[in-house]
């Protein structure tokens, strides 16, 4: 048994303090390059301004026409390419020349029939996991790992084989592969994909409108007790703002943004008196001196019914506004057109306009604001989105949703437990 | 009298001359580095002249042969006096010198195209692989390694000779760690086969 010595300390003893002798003109040439080299930086220098704007508009140009990597179909490819743009040299391995390695490489190791044999083309598949679906290297590799690539795909509609007008088929379990017809197109396009991944568009934003309805999840007023059995019908209104968000990955995206609601609900059966009573337990900074009453429990009295001006049936209308930012998760799943999104998040609620009005008959009047109004507070949000892709960069979405309010006031809210069901609807623009 | 002072004259000007020559040796590296950096032909000459063995070894072992070897020498020197202001003067320049070499090669090799194939995982790439314990020579483990498939080159000896993790290699050739591990087995499954096959066609011939 004689010594063996690891490889690796073999090499690793051979090259330390391995200084090679530089052939003896490589100092001239290299200084007739760095002579012509700032040459042409001096001349060019004054290009420099005009090519920026140049190659930018350049650039500009090349993103809208090719905004995403188009494969070509496959050609019948020149075989020399194939040699060029890959090197053969593991062929003093098993002592092949070239020709016959690049013919028949698997015949050469591998005479079972499940392997095909190649024809004179030489096609490049790799899927999308840009793995090249295709051995270059047949001395490198043992039988079983060949038989182990190839195993995926059917015997048949075998991929790496192909006549002239044979395509693959997509009985792939691997995603789909794109063909390319030479090695260098192949290899351009896994860089572009490289290049595409790195500066993939990660960022939207979305300008967002929709109709926005508030009621209450349970009887209550919060204006006064003693409304809390009267009917309350929400009004429907314009919410809108501006969604930013940001793809976490091909499913998952954190949103954000900030909106203006505008809600309203109203009271009816109410009634109002223009004079101040002694005892005032409505939640209203009144504007002016004013009393509320049940219209129900009025009707009744004969006393209120001579002092009331307008007997009969009218309305509270609170409205609230607030600023509104969402902070959201979505779930997508879905194609690249369309998709179906999970959404679920909390906002934050800023008050921003308060204002009781008094309806009747078509005629409102502002009765002063809510006091019991908190001027923060919180919703938790859920919904579904549906969104359609037209390109790269744009994208329409229609998003339902529920969002039940916290903390809406401060004191007095008569177990009013107020949600908003709105449908924000918008175009996105990623990039 | 004169003799003794003479000596000791001798003695300390000798020392004198010894200690400013190596003085002025290491000054020489920060002015040479300098003198690059404003351009000066005559620095970059003395920067070629004292840093081109080092840096063509590092070629070699990279490069497919001895001639894409100088074109890439050359190629990294332009790199280097194109890049020499960004030295701050932390760290060994030598270091800066060679890990630019280094990236500056594998730009070349990743602008051709490197493919990643699905590696079969081999059955035991931890093992070692050896070889019998005989002298080869430099020139011949250096022409096996050149006749390697590119990427296998390169993991080879960006691992073996110049010491990068797997990590830092997969991540300068742009594949997996798992896919440089794999490759690194490969290569030397390869060198080892490579080996074996000469000493056993030697043996023949001399039977």
């Amino acid at each position: 048994m004689s010594k063996t010595k690891d490889i690796e300390r073999v090499y690793v003893e051979a090259f330390r303090d391995f200084e090679a002798s530089v052939p003896t003109n490589s100092w001239e040439r290299l200084e007739e390059r760095l002579h012509s080299r700032s040459k042409k930086n001096k001349r060019k220098l004054w290009l420099l301004p005009l090519s920026g704007v140049a190659a930018s508009l350049l650039g500009f140009l090349f993103l809208q026409v090719f905004s995403s990597p188009q494969p070509t179909s496959s050609s019948v490819s020149d075989t020399t390419t194939f040699k060029e743009a890959y090197s053969l040299r593991m062929t003093p391995y098993l002592g092949f020349s070239n020709e016959e390695v690049r013919l028949t490489p698997y015949e050469k190791i591998l005479p079972t029939p499940v392997l095909p044999s190649f024809s004179k083309e030489q096609d490049v598949l790799f899927n999308n996991h840009k793995e090249i679906l295709l051995a270059y290297e047949p001395s490198l590799w043992l039988p079983q790992e060949v038989a182990s690539v190839l195993q995926p795909y059917p015997v048949s509609s075998n991929p790496l084989r192909f006549q002239e007008n044979e395509t693959a088929t997509s009985e792939e379990t691997l995603a789909s592969p794109t063909k390319y017809s030479d090695l260098r197109e192949a290899s351009d396009a896994l860089a572009a994909l490289d290049e595409n991944e790195e500066r993939s568009r990660r960022w939207s934003l979305a300008p967002q409108a929709g109709p926005v309805y508030y009621q209450s999840l349970s009887q209550g007023s919060p204006i006064n007790p003693q409304f809390s059995d009267n009917p309350k019908s929400g009004n429907l209104n314009m919410s809108y703002g501006l969604q930013l968000s940001y793809a976490l990955g091909n499913k998952v995206t954190v949103r954000t943004g900030i909106n203006k609601l505008n809600l309203g609900y109203e009271t009816s059966g109410v009634d109002f008196q223009p004079v101040a009573s002694g005892s005032t337990n409505s939640h209203i900074n009144f504007n002016r001196p004013v009393t509320l009453a049940d219209a129900g429990s009025i009707k009744g009295s004969a006393q209120s019914a001579s002092k009331s001006v307008s007997p009969g049936e009218a309305a509270l209308l609170q409205q609230i506004g607030y600023l509104e930012m969402p902070l959201e998760i979505q779930y997508r799943v879905g194609g690249e057109k369309l998709g179906v999104s999970l959404i679920g998040g909390v906002s934050s609620l800023i008050l921003t306009d308060n204002l009781i009005q008094f309806k009747e008959g078509g005629f409102s009047s502002s009765l002063g604001e809510a006091s019991n109004l908190n001027i923060w507070n919180l919703s938790t949000n859920i919904g579904l989105g549906i969104d359609y892709r037209f390109n790269r960069q744009w994208k329409l979405q229609v998003e339902p949703m529920f969002k039940y309010q916290w903390n809406t006031f401060s004191e007095g809210s008569g177990g009013f437990s107020p949600y908003i069901l709105g449908v924000n609807t918008g175009f996105s623009i990623t990039f | 009298m004169h003799s003794e002072v003479s000596l000791i004259l001798c003695t300390f000007g000798s020392t004198g001359a010894y200690v400013t020559a190596r003085s002025k040796r290491f000054m020489q590296t920060e002015q040479l580095i300098k003198g690059c950096q404003n351009n000066d032909r005559k620095a970059q000459e003395v920067l070629f002249q004292r840093y081109a063995p080092v840096l063509f070894s590092i070629c070699l072992r990279y490069s497919r042969d001895r001639a894409e070897a100088e074109d890439h020498l050359q190629d990294c020197f332009i790199q280097i006096f194109d890049k020499i202001g960004q030295f701050a003067f932390k760290g060994s320049f030598e270091g800066w010198l060679k890990r630019l070499t280094v990236t500056t090669v594998l730009q070349k090799y990743r602008s051709q195209g490197m493919f990643e194939v699905i590696t079969h995982e081999m059955a035991d790439d931890t093992a070692a692989i050896t070889v019998d314990e005989a002298s080869y020579s430099l020139e011949y483990l250096l022409r096996l390694v050149q006749e390697l498939p590119d990427r296998y080159r390169l993991t080879f000896s960006l691992y073996v000779l110049d010491g990068y993790s797997h990590k830092e290699i997969a991540r300068m050739l742009r594949i997996s760690e798992g896919t440089s591990k794999s490759n690194l087995a490969r290569a030397k499954v390869a060198l080892r086969n490579r080996i074996e096959t000469d000493q056993q066609n030697e043996q023949a011939q001399n039977l």
